[in-house]
């Protein structure tokens, strides 16, 4: 088999470009899908080893005054391997613009919810003078081992040195009141033990540590017998600790991406690699019937073709496999790392990985085998010789009047699409999908961007909010709306449960206002009925809910759930809910709930403090926030861009090459016949811009359907429209168009170089 | 003399829709161990036809087909590329080379069939074309492709060479040099040379001289006094 082996690396030699493009459709396929999901796969582990290794706790029970006999009675309960008491209170540093930090005051040794320590020494439960403290604050702020902090709350203070520096696993995502995005120096948590307290300790807070998983409603009722209402508060499972939940539906939302888009790579890399493929054996059909008449066996022919495509599609893939997670994801690390505390970030490839790579090998292979068999499984006779042209037949359009308008080019170009349907199609199909990648890409970019002026332009027309303390004074509320000439609403968070679907969400009570505006779905200004319950668009959605239909909702933190009717409903962007008058809230809400304000709008730019007010955020700050988190999303349309654009070149000029080499004959008489290089060029321009018409027209449609698929995963907190701009379609139309162009140049100097003799020579 | 072929009622049919084509129509005949067999016909006579079911290329459809004292007919698709690896070599108008394999590596890969080390520029040298071992087919003249064809074709020393118009594509000189070739290789190792052509001139040269015409066999000819194809007025 040596000089087929030698035969086989002269065939890669002399047709490069279709080896090549064989071999980088393999590569990008794999490449561009391990890299985009190696990102969220490889969280998934770091993610649950880190849970793991530290042990987080199973469920918290949040309560108050949890003494000793309810704590023994609890860590009596079957279900309980281990539990462990802690005084967890928002406390305030002594920096500049009053950090918050969240103090966890723990009883006895660290049993669960352990820390990744950074630098220092472990937790110990004897060192009365000491503190842990988060690596993100200690960042923040530069504060390092040795240093002393001093934490203030309700009129104590706590003063201790900081003995190590670590993460806890209860805090992957946190972030400051009132805000999108974490900005660490501003928030954090600290450790300390019992011991080091100087005040008496209330514990309300238990980490518990079961043996198996924790029915959380028979749980639940379990404890309410045990403590009685008054003392418990609420019981919540690991999986809906608030870092737990954020990063688990970031990265359920990541591999959403991932699934879908890098799979539309990998099927169209899939079909021009088939197509290529089996065009490639099928130009050598001579040369498998000398093989034949020489005495070669079909299995050594077989053998020598399938190793074609086993080489360059195994290459592509490995190398697609090694780079992809070494680089696309660390694109992404730095914005997730701007949200989220995990002690390492790195990629990984799970088994879709392998299944994508060795798809590609077993396609090319079995696409080899096809090829390869029909021709050997054909007469040797009829296989030394050329294959006789496919007949074609006058179809409908032929017997047309029109037909005869038709010029030589059309006709020409309308016959070989005919005669090469699979080409044509496939032309059209690589087309289509770039289009369409490119469109949905920038598509997702002109809704998001759109989403942000309409919630941020349109819905917020206020300049700071002002978050109020729980027990502001009535003449102190006065006293702030008047300074600052604003508007006092109340926002709540809130679990809505309609039909059998339960969704948590934000409620808003508000009369009229200037400074909050309801928009609905065509973006238009609306006044809610101040007698009615309105309910968001997103959320009516995903509970199942219309106007009309009865839904039941408590405010978080208030056991006590409200029957109402909806009435009307509103469009927001971002955070689905509820809203309603300050009046029909009381009346709503009965004895159980009674409206009273905790936030205040208003269109000044207010950095000053008044006193009972808790904190201050600026409309600008809010969309800051906001931007950091698309940001995520621009790089993943960034990179789903530049894949977009290098998958349609290499497709593009595939199938022009196939095309090329297919008709280079009929190329070669034209030219023998008179025909200049220029209208040959035309002749070639004409079916990639006919190809490519279609192609683009037909991903139009598909771009809204991907554009919603995609929309769609950003959560049941987003609500975005399917917008694609006008110039979205300009940029796509010029890219597609101008790739279409720029391959046809390319050929016009191959058109050049045909030779006419060697062409008409009956040698291959 | 031995018979080293011998072709018994053998008939080829194509059916297209309700026709049928009889390519060969009852075909009866026998070439000797080292015979140098030219068969004649126009265009679509046959014969190459002929030349496809003796070389194992394809089936007759029915009729015997003796090569050896072994009926090929029969022969199920593993057993005919042994056959055709052994027996035949194959002479093609096109010349049929590896493109990208140069001129010795098209003859050692004769290798990979017989399993016998070859080597390719002694082979060249006795088709006369040393010195151009390593040029690629499309750098070669016709003629000279040609014979690299013949070269790949006597490497593996097969019991007949089967040649389809040899010299259709080349120039009357450079093709009776070729003819020429093959006679020598059919003289000199005894390997039975059948060679398919439409140019009548050949005729002079051969031992046995068949015409075929609309799938039947026309005449025979026994020639006693063949011509040195070098003799010949073309």
């Amino acid at each position: 088999m040596k000089m087929l082996f030698r035969k086989m690396l002269r065939d890669f030699r002399d047709h490069k470009a279709q080896f090549i493009s064989i071999f980088l459709m393999a590569l990008i396929g794999v490449f561009a899908f391990t890299g985009i999901s190696s990102e969220a796969v490889g969280i998934e582990p770091v993610s649950s080893n880190y849970y793991h290794d530290t042990n987080i706790a199973d469920g918290w029970i949040y309560g108050e005054d949890l003494d000793n006999d309810t704590f023994a009675d609890i860590k009596g309960r079957h279900q309980i391997k281990d539990a462990q008491r802690e005084m967890v209170v928002d406390t305030v540093a002594n920096y500049s613009s009053d950090p918050d930090i969240t103090l966890h005051i723990v009883e006895g040794k660290q049993k669960v919810s352990k820390f990744h320590l950074f630098k220092g020494k472990d937790f110990d439960e004897n060192d009365e003078e000491g503190i842990w403290i988060d690596k993100r604050f200690a960042d923040g702020r530069k504060l390092d081992v040795g240093d002393k902090i001093t934490l203030k709350f309700d009129g104590k203070s706590v003063s201790k040195t900081i003995r190590g520096i670590m993460y806890s696993p209860e805090y992957v995502f946190y972030i400051q009141e009132g805000s999108l995005l974490p900005d660490f120096s501003q928030v954090g948590y600290a450790y300390m033990p019992a011991k080091g307290a100087d005040f008496e300790l209330e514990y309300n807070t238990i980490a518990l540590d079961s043996y198996e998983e924790i029915d959380e409603k028979d749980f639940k009722k379990d404890l309410e017998e045990l403590m009685g209402m008054s003392k418990f508060v609420q019981f919540v499972h690991r999986d809906d600790n608030v870092g737990v939940k954020t990063l688990q539906d970031e990265i359920d939302q990541h591999q959403m991406f991932s699934g879908i888009f890098p799979s539309i790579f990998v099927l169209v890399s899939l079909l021009t690699l088939v197509t290529t493929m089996s065009r490639v054996i099928a130009a050598q059909r001579t040369q498998i019937g000398t093989f034949k008449a020489m005495g070669y066996s079909n299995r050594e022919i077989l053998l020598h073709y399938l190793s074609y495509g086993f080489v360059l599609s195994l290459t592509g893939s490995i190398i697609g496999l090694i780079i992809g997670p070494l680089t696309i994801p660390h694109l992404f690390y730095p914005t997730m790392e701007a949200t989220y505390s995990l002690p390492k970030w790195a990629p990984g490839l799970d088994i879709s990985a392998f299944a994508v790579a060795a798809l590609m090998v077993i396609f090319s292979v079995a696409v080899s085998y096809i090829s390869v068999k029909s021709i050997s499984d054909e007469n040797p006779a009829e296989t030394i010789r050329h294959k006789a042209p496919k007949a074609v037949s006058s179809g409908f359009i032929e017997k047309t009047k029109i037909w005869k308008r038709f010029s030589f080019n059309e006709r020409w170009n309308y016959r070989d699409a005919k005669r090469n349907k699979i080409r044509a199609i496939m032309s059209i199909f690589g087309v289509f999908a770039c289009a369409l990648l490119i469109m949905s890409a920038f598509g997702m970019v002109d809704s998001i961007n759109d989403v942000e002026s309409w919630q941020y332009d349109d819905i917020y027309n206020f300049n700071s909010k002002l978050l109020l303390d729980e027990n502001i004074t009535d003449s102190q509320l006065d006293h702030v709306l008047e300074e600052t000439d604003g508007e006092a609403m109340m926002e709540e968070a809130i679990e809505i449960k309609s039909k059998g679907n339960k969704e948590s969400g934000t409620l808003t009570v508000l009369n009229d206002s200037e400074y909050y505006r309801i928009t609905d779905s065509d973006r238009n200004f609306i006044k809610l009925n101040p007698k009615g319950v309105a309910i968001s668009d997103k959320m009516a959605e995903v509970l199942g809910v219309e106007v009309g239909d009865e839904i039941r909702w408590h405010v978080a933190g208030n056991p006590k759930w409200i029957d109402s009717k909806v009435t009307e409903t509103y469009t927001i962007p971002f955070g689905q809910g509820l809203i309603m008058s300050p009046k029909t809230f009381d009346k709503e809400g009965g004895d159980d709930y009674n409206y009273s304000a905790n936030v205040v709008l208003t269109k000044k730019e207010i950095n000053k403090n008044y006193t009972g007010v808790s904190s201050i955020t600026t409309r600008d700050e809010i969309q800051k926030g906001w931007n950091t988190m698309t940001e995520a999303l621009d790089m993943m349309v960034s990179v789903l861009t530049t894949f977009a654009i290098v998958l349609a070149v290499v497709v593009l000029y595939n199938l022009g090459l196939l095309s090329f080499t297919e008709i280079q004959r009929e190329l070669a008489t034209m030219k023998v016949l008179g025909f200049g290089s220029k209208s040959l060029r035309r002749l070639l321009l004409t079916q990639n811009l006919w190809y490519s018409t279609i192609g683009f027209i037909l991903a139009i449609p598909g771009a809204y359907v991907l554009i919603g698929i995609m929309m769609g995963s950003t959560g049941n907190d987003y609500w975005f429209p399917i917008y694609i701009y006008l110039w979205n379609f300009v940029i796509s139309f010029i890219i597609t168009f101008g790739l279409s162009v720029l391959v046809n140049l390319a050929f016009s100097f191959k058109i050049k170089k045909v030779n006419m003799v060697e062409s008409l020579k009956s040698n291959e | 003399m031995t018979t080293m072929i011998e072709f018994e009622n053998v008939y080829k049919i194509y059916k297209i829709g309700e026709h049928e084509l009889r390519a060969l129509d009852n075909i009866s005949l026998k070439i000797d161990k080292g015979e140098f067999v030219v068969i004649l016909g126009p265009s679509g006579a046959g014969k190459s036809t002929f030349l496809n079911l003796l070389g194992g290329l394809d089936t007759a459809s029915c009729g015997k087909i003796v090569v050896d004292g072994q009926d090929i007919v029969n022969y199920n698709d593993d057993e005919l590329t042994k056959y055709r690896a052994k027996s035949v070599g194959f002479i093609f108008q096109f010349y049929n080379l590896i493109p990208n394999l140069t001129a010795k590596e098209n003859v050692e890969m004769m290798q990979d069939i017989t399993g016998i080390d070859v080597d390719g520029n002694r082979v060249l040298d006795s088709v006369g074309l040393t010195g151009h071992g390593n040029q690629f087919p499309a750098q070669l003249s016709g003629g000279e492709q040609q014979r690299v064809s013949i070269a790949r074709a006597l490497e593996k020393e097969p019991a007949m060479l089967l040649c389809d118009e040899p010299t259709g594509a080349l120039d009357s000189n450079t093709g009776v040099l070729i003819l020429s070739l093959l006679q020598n290789m059919c003289h000199e190792k005894d390997t039975t040379v059948v060679i398919v052509t439409h140019n009548s001139n050949l005729a002079e040269a051969a031992d046995k001289l068949i015409r075929i015409k609309n799938g039947k066999i026309e005449e025979i000819t026994i020639n006693e006094n063949p011509k040195d194809v070098k003799e010949i007025e073309w």
